[in-house]
C-alpha cells in the first residue's frame, strides 16, 4: 500500500493510502472480498448503469470476448484496474462487504472497507480470479484504531511515537546513568525530601 | 390504558422499522466516503402510480410482474408494507483514476458523460465502480436492519426504477425500493399472489429460460431434443436459436405503454387512464 501510494496512484489517493495502511498494520485481520463475476461473466440485464444503454454493449465493445463470453483469461492492464466491467455486479460486491460489515459490527469488532488494502491484495494474488477486490480490515484494540485520524498520521501514528521514545529513550538513560548497586541519587533530587532519611533521623 | 389489535400494531409498526432501516443505510460505512445517499420512505396510495407502471412492465417482463403482482395483492389485502427508497449519484466519480468504468482516468469519463450519459432498464449510466460497491453497502446495511428487527424485506430494483422514472429522489441515478414487511411468513421469498399467475407451459419456459441444459437430452448428434413434456421422445421438440419478432415487437409496445404512463404521471401527456 505504501508502494502504491508513492508509485502508482494519484496524488488525492497517496495520504488515504499511507494512513490506511498505518491501520492495516493496526490491525489484527484483513479479509478480501473480490466477485470474479464482476469481470467474467457480467449480468446480462441492459440494467444501463455500466454505460446508460439498456443493453450491455457499452462492456461487450470494450472487453475481449467470444460470442459474448468474455476473455477472462486476458489479464493485460493498462490502468489499475481493467475496465469497463459490470457495474451490476459491482453492486453485488457492495452487498457482500455490506454483510461482512454488520456481521463485525455486530460482534464489536472494529471494521473498515479499503480500496488501498484490496488493491495490495489484488496484486499480491489474493482473490486473483477477481479484477475488483475491497480489503476489510478487521481490529480489536482498546481504540478503534480506523477513527480519529491525526494529520499526517503515516507519521504520526503510535508506532511512530513508540519508535520514537524508544529512539530518545536510549539518550537520556546514558546520559542520567549511575552505579545502581550503591548509590541511589533518586534520595538526593533537588527540592525533595526522602522519607526514609527521616526515619533515619 | 390500551388494548390494541396485535396484527394491525405489527403492521404499524413496520414504519417505525422502515426509519430505522434508513438510519442503517445512512451509517453504513464506506470505501470512499464520498457516497451522498438520499432517501424517501413511500406509503399506501403513495405507491400506486409505481404499482401501477410495475404492472404495465409485467406484461412483458417476468420479474417485474412478480413484483407488480405482489404489491397489488398486499394493496387489495390493506397489507401495503411502506417502503424505503434508497438512490444516490452514482455517475459523479471519486477521482481516483482507477479505471474499472473502463476509461483510463476520471477526467476521460467525464468528458464522455457529458455527451452520453443515458439510461438503461432501471438506472443511469456510466457509473463510478466504487460509488456503486458504497451504495451497495448502505444497501445492505438497510436489509440487515429489517432482518435485525425481525421484518420481512427484499430490496427491489423493480420498485426503485419505477419510482426513479416517476421522478422520486431528484438527482439519483440508481434507486432502490426496500419494502419493510408486510408481516407474515416468506411473504416476498413465497409469494402466494405469484402462485396462479403463470400456467404450467409459462413455468416451463421459464424453468428452461434459467437452466436450458438441465432439460437437455443427448446432445451428441447435434441436434438436441429438448425434454419439455414427459414422454419428450414422442414428437420431439429441439433446440434451435431463433429470432422472436412477435416478441420482439410485444415488448417494443410495452415499453412505449410504460413511457406513456410515466409521461401522464409526470403531466407532460394527456391522461388516459390515470387518476388525478
Amino acid at each position: 500500500m505504501e508502494r502504491l501510494a508513492h508509485q502508482e496512484v494519484p496524488a488525492r489517493l497517496k495520504k488515504p493510502f499511507l494512513y490506511e495502511a498505518v491501520m492495516l498494520r493496526e490491525s489484527d485481520a484483513v479479509v478480501f472480498l473480490g466477485n470474479f463475476r464482476v469481470r467474467n461473466s457480467p449480468m446480462d440485464a441492459g440494467c444501463g448503469l455500466c454505460g446508460g444503454e439498456p443493453d450491455c454493449s457499452f462492456v461487450y465493445e470494450r472487453v475481449p470476448n467470444v460470442d459474448g463470453i468474455i476473455d477472462h483469461t486476458n489479464r493485460k492492464r493498462t490502468t489499475t484496474i481493467s475496465g469497463p466491467l459490470c457495474m451490476l455486479r459491482a453492486h453485488d460486491l457492495g452487498y457482500a462487504v455490506g454483510s461482512a460489515l454488520w456481521l463485525a459490527s455486530t460482534l464489536f469488532v472494529d471494521a473498515k472497507p479499503c480500496y488501498s488494502a484490496g488493491l495490495a491484495g489484488r496484486n499480491l494474488d489474493f482473490c486473483m480470479k477477481s479484477e475488483v477486490v475491497v480489503g476489510i480490515l478487521l481490529g480489536v484494540a482498546a481504540k478503534n484504531p480506523y477513527a480519529d485520524i491525526p494529520t499526517d498520521y503515516h507519521l504520526t501514528n503510535v508506532t511512530d511515537q513508540v519508535d520514537s521514545l524508544r529512539k530518545i529513550s536510549i539518550i537520556t538513560r546514558q546520559i542520567a546513568n549511575h552505579p545502581y548497586q550503591t548509590y541511589d541519587p533518586g534520595k538526593k533530587a533537588p527540592g525533595k525530601s526522602d522519607p526514609h532519611e527521616k526515619e533515619e533521623e | 390504558m390500551a388494548i390494541y389489535d396485535g396484527r394491525q400494531a405489527a403492521q404499524d409498526h413496520l414504519l417505525e422499522v422502515t426509519k430505522a432501516c434508513a438510519v442503517a443505510a445512512s451509517k453504513a460505512p464506506q470505501i470512499t466516503g464520498r457516497l451522498e445517499l438520499k432517501m424517501e420512505i413511500l406509503t399506501n396510495e403513495d405507491l400506486e402510480p409505481m404499482i401501477d407502471v410495475l404492472e404495465t412492465l409485467g406484461k412483458t417482463s417476468a420479474f417485474q410482474l412478480h413484483d407488480a403482482l405482489a404489491f397489488r395483492a398486499y394493496a387489495k389485502e390493506g397489507i401495503l408494507p411502506p417502503v424505503l427508497l434508497v438512490g444516490a449519484d452514482l455517475i459523479e466519480p471519486v477521482l481516483w483514476n482507477c479505471g474499472a468504468c473502463g476509461f483510463p482516468t476520471c477526467g476521460k469519463f467525464l468528458q464522455y458523460v457529458k455527451k452520453n450519459k443515458g439510461v438503461g432498464i432501471g438506472a443511469y449510466g456510466p457509473s463510478c465502480l466504487w460509488k456503486i460497491i458504497d451504495f451497495g453497502i448502505a444497501a445492505d446495511y438497510a436489509c440487515a436492519c429489517a432482518a435485525m428487527h425481525r421484518v420481512e424485506a427484499r430490496i427491489l430494483f423493480s420498485m426503485g426504477a419505477v419510482s426513479m422514472f416517476l421522478n422520486r429522489l431528484e438527482g439519483c441515478t440508481f434507486v432502490l425500493g426496500l419494502p419493510v414487511g408486510p408481516i407474515g411468513m416468506h411473504r416476498w421469498f413465497d409469494r402466494h399472489s405469484w402462485a396462479k399467475a403463470l400456467n404450467a407451459e409459462q413455468r416451463k419456459m421459464t424453468q428452461m429460460g434459467g437452466a436450458p441444459n438441465l432439460g437437455m437430452a443427448f446432445s451428441g448428434g447435434g441436434k438436441a431434443i429438448l425434454k419439455t413434456k414427459t414422454r419428450w421422445w414422442e414428437e420431439p421438440v429441439f433446440l434451435s436459436a431463433a429470432r422472436d419478432e412477435k416478441y420482439e415487437e410485444a415488448f417494443a409496445n410495452g415499453q412505449a405503454e410504460v413511457y406513456q404512463k410515466i409521461m401522464e404521471y409526470a403531466g407532460v401527456a394527456p391522461s388516459d387512464g390515470v387518476d388525478e
